[in-house]
C-alpha cells in the first residue's frame, strides 16, 4: 500500500481544512500559539526548556 | 503566485539495527537492517542545510550504533543546524568538547524501564537499564543538552511511580510523554490511547508531586481530554502537538537512503533510494520535489479533519485530530461528539 492510499483510506479524509487554511497559519484567536515543532526534543512554547 | 513549501525540520534514521527489542517499537516489522552510507549522507546533510532546514533529529534504531555516529552529527552542526540524538543511551559514547554546552547539540533519552527487571522485559535487554543510567549520569557531568522521555503504553503505566523516584534520584528536573501509537505494519500490538488519555491529568498531578515538571506530546485528539482538563493543559502549557506532516514541515531520510513521510511510516517511501540521490543532489531538485503535483496531492490527503467537530476547534491547527495513524485502529468520533 502506498502512502497516499493508506491516508485516504482513514476517517476523515474528505474533510478538507476551509479555504486560506490549508498552511495551519492562522492559529487560534485566543493567543495559542506554538511554533509547529513540537517533536521530542524539539524547542516548542511548552518545551523551551527542554533541559532538566 | 505561492510561496513554495519548504520543510524546516528533517528526521534521518542512522539504521533500523537496535540493541533493544522495545515492545511498542513503531518500526516493529519494518526495521532495515543497515547503516545510512556515511559519504552519501553527509552529501545529503549540506542540501539539507541549502533547502534550509533548521532541525535534523538523529534516530533509528540504536543511531549510536552506526559507526560515524559522531561524525554525521559533527557535519549536522557544522552547518549550524540543531541536531537531537533520540537514543535509548545504552551505548557509551565519549562525548567530543565541542558538543559540551552546545545549543546545537540536544540528547533525548527514551527511559524504556523503571528498573534492570521491568527494563529487561520491555526489551529483552539484561544490562541496558544499568547502561542507560550510567550514561545519563555520565552525559549530565558533561554538560550536555538532554531531556528525558517516557513512551506511555500498557508497558509503563503501573510503573510510573518506580520512575518518579528514578527520575529524582538522578536530579532530573523535567519528565516528557509520548504516546505509543501503534506500529502501522504490526497489528499484534495493543495500544490503550482511552486508558492513556484518562491518567494524563494523574500523571501531570503525581509529577507536580514528586516536583517534577512535565509535558505531553499529545498525538492524541485532544478534546479527550474533556472540555476543563484540555483548558488546564493548554492554559499551563503542558501539551503539544503539530505534526510537521500536514503543512510539508518535514520529512523522513532512511537508512537506506529513501524519502518517507515521517518516522511512523518508514515503511511508506514516497521516494526510493534511487530517485533520492538524485533529488537530494541540490536543493532546487528537492524544493521541486517537495512541491511536485504528486507530494503536493498526498499533503492534502494528510492535510484533513478527522471529525466534523475538529474543523471549527480553536485548537484545530495543532490537535489537527491527532496522529492520523491512530485512526487506522480507532475512531474517536463517538467519544469525541459526546464531549463536545
Amino acid at each position: 500500500m502506498t502512502a497516499q492510499k493508506l491516508f485516504g483510506s482513514l476517517r476523515g479524509s474528505h474533510i478538507i481544512p476551509p479555504k486560506g487554511e490549508e498552511t495551519g497559519r492562522n492559529f487560534s484567536s485566543d493567543g495559542f500559539m506554538c511554533n509547529g515543532d513540537c517533536d521530542v526534543g524539539d524547542e516548542c512554547y511548552c518545551d523551551n526548556d527542554p533541559e532538566e | 503566485m505561492r510561496k513554495k513549501v519548504l520543510p524546516k525540520k528533517a528526521w534521518i534514521s542512522l539504521t533500523g539495527v537496535c540493541n533493544n527489542q522495545c515492545k511498542w517499537c513503531y518500526r516493529n516489522g519494518n526495521e532495515t537492517q543497515i547503516f545510512i552510507d556515511y559519504e552519501k549522507v553527509k552529501a545529503k546533510i549540506k542540501t539539507f542545510a541549502e533547502i534550509g532546514i533548521k532541525t535534523i533529529t538523529i534516530i533509528g534504531g540504536e543511531p549510536t550504533l552506526h559507526p560515524n555516529f559522531k561524525e554525521i552529527i559533527n557535519e549536522i552542526i557544522k552547518f549550524g543546524m540543531t541536531c537531537i540524538i533520540v537514543t535509548n543511551g545504552r551505548k557509551k559514547i565519549e562525548i567530543p568538547e565541542k558538543w559540551k554546552d552546545n545549543p546545537l547539540v540536544k540528547y533525548v533519552f527514551s527511559l524504556h524501564g523503571a528498573n534492570e527487571e521491568h527494563y529487561f522485559k520491555n526489551t529483552s535487554s539484561k544490562n541496558g537499564f544499568t547502561e542507560m543510567i550510567e550514561n545519563v549520569t555520565y552525559l549530565k557531568k558533561e554538560g550536555v543538552k538532554l531531556s528525558v522521555n517516557i513512551v506511555l503504553g500498557k508497558e509503563m503505566i503501573d510503573h510510573l511511580d518506580i520512575f518518579y523516584k528514578l527520575i529524582n534520584k538522578l536530579s532530573i528536573k523535567k519528565l516528557n510523554f509520548t504516546y505509543a501509537v501503534p506500529s502501522v505494519d504490526d497489528e499484534n500490538y495493543e495500544a490503550i490511547p482511552l486508558r492513556l488519555v484518562e491518567l494524563t491529568k494523574k500523571i501531570y498531578s503525581d509529577c507536580t508531586k514528586n516536583n517534577i515538571k512535565s509535558s505531553f506530546i499529545l498525538s492524541l485528539p485532544w478534546c479527550l481530554l474533556g472540555k476543563d482538563d484540555l483548558k488546564y493543559f493548554i492554559e499551563n502549557k503542558l501539551i503539544s502537538f503539530n505534526c510537521p506532516v500536514n503543512y510539508g514541515k518535514g520529512f523522513l531520510l532512511k537508512e537506506n537512503g529513501a524519502i518517507a513521510l515521517c518516522t511512523h511510516l518508514s515503511n511508506y517511501e514516497i521516494l526510493n533510494a534511487a530517485k533520492s540521490e538524485k533529488v537530494l543532489l541540490n536543493a532546487k531538485n528537492f524544493i521541486n520535489f517537495w512541491n511536485s503535483k504528486k507530494i503536493k496531492e498526498l499533503r492534502k490527503t494528510v492535510n484533513v479533519y478527522r471529525h466534523e467537530k475538529c474543523v471549527k476547534c480553536d485548537y484545530r491547527f495543532n490537535c489537527k485530530g491527532g496522529c492520523p495513524l491512530w485512526w487506522q485502529r480507532f475512531d474517536f468520533g463517538d467519544i469525541i461528539n459526546s464531549h463536545y
